[in-house]
């Protein structure tokens, strides 16, 4: 999975190092199926997707990367942005490590 | 996985009994197993109740809910690498430190039972630098994953404006310390991810 491709066009800033590729294509096979429930990630307060006002992601980097291998859009609403800067070091893409889960 | 907690992948080294060709079953007898060695482990309702895709009967969420903290363990079957079973771990960063011996206990004691290594999902401390991400041996679990964890927290207690220590999972420390932190919903629908 090449995220430096996937997301050059997302105007989104990753700030972790590793993501779980089990996760992403779980996440992606429920949006591409339309089973993701997107009201629930939009009004659950206990399932935010956050980015701060640089685009930094803060939570729910697997579901931003999900969302394009899915090739969907996020609905309006859903991403909720952080009133001020994350205190960690955005990353650029390639530097994500994709964890496969067994060697 | 975020920023609001800690983060570990345990995966089946290659003799593992976990390493390929498992069933949902398989899955269930291992929670079954991880609830029966440790009785603080319950199944987690919560994390069940607010999936946000459909249930899973490959995917098992457990939680470790004391007086020392919580944290959470999610198993579930890897289809796309022969069915291998990966365990994850996390904890919040606002539990009180106590949490820490449980959740390294835990996790040595699967490590060595499973036969499985341990992916270090969440940053390392700057003066880890060279540290490998992965941890072969549960021997050097502790000396690797403490100042790793610390320096997380402070973090987190810069994002969050608050040192304050609160028994919660990960999502439920997101509604208690940073929602309230939201700009109002203002961006168009194009805005938000593009």
């Amino acid at each position: 999975m090449d995220l430096a491709d996937l997301m050059q066009n997302t105007g989104l800033t990753p700030t972790q190092k590793k993501v779980y590729e089990g996760m992403i294509q779980q996440y992606a096979e429920a949006m591409q199926n339309e089973e993701w429930d997107w009201q629930r990630t939009a009004n659950d307060p206990l399932s935010p997707m956050i980015k701060d006002m640089a685009g930094n992601i803060l939570a729910g980097h697997h579901r931003f990367i999900a969302a394009e291998v899915a090739g969907v859009q996020i609905p309006a609403g859903v991403v909720k942005v952080f009133a001020s800067s994350g205190a960690r070091v955005p990353r650029s893409w390639s530097e994500v490590v994709v964890v496969s889960g067994v060697r | 996985m975020g920023f609001e907690a800690y983060s570990i992948v345990l995966c089946p080294n290659e003799q593992s009994p976990l390493r390929t060709n498992q069933t949902p079953e398989t899955v269930q007898s291992i929670a079954a197993d991880i609830q029966e060695r440790w009785t603080e482990f319950q199944s987690d309702a919560v994390a069940s109740a607010y999936l946000e895709y459909p249930p899973r009967n490959d995917e098992e969420f457990l939680v470790y809910h004391t007086a020392e903290g919580l944290f959470q363990v999610r198993l579930s079957l890897n289809p796309r690498l022969g069915n291998a079973v990966n365990l994850s771990l996390r904890f919040a960063y606002c539990n009180p430190a106590t949490v820490y011996e449980p959740f390294f206990a835990v996790t040595e004691e699967l490590m060595r039972r499973y036969d499985l290594y341990c992916e270090v999902m969440s940053d390392f401390a700057p003066e880890q630098a060279g540290v490998p991400d992965t941890i072969e041996t549960p021997d050097t679990l502790r000396a690797v994953l403490l100042p790793s964890i610390e320096y997380n927290r402070r973090l987190w207690q810069l994002d969050s404006d608050t040192d304050t220590e609160a028994i919660l999972r990960p999502n439920e420390a997101l509604a208690c310390f940073i929602a309230p932190r939201f700009l109002a919903p203002t961006e168009p629908a194009a805005a938000l991810t593009r």
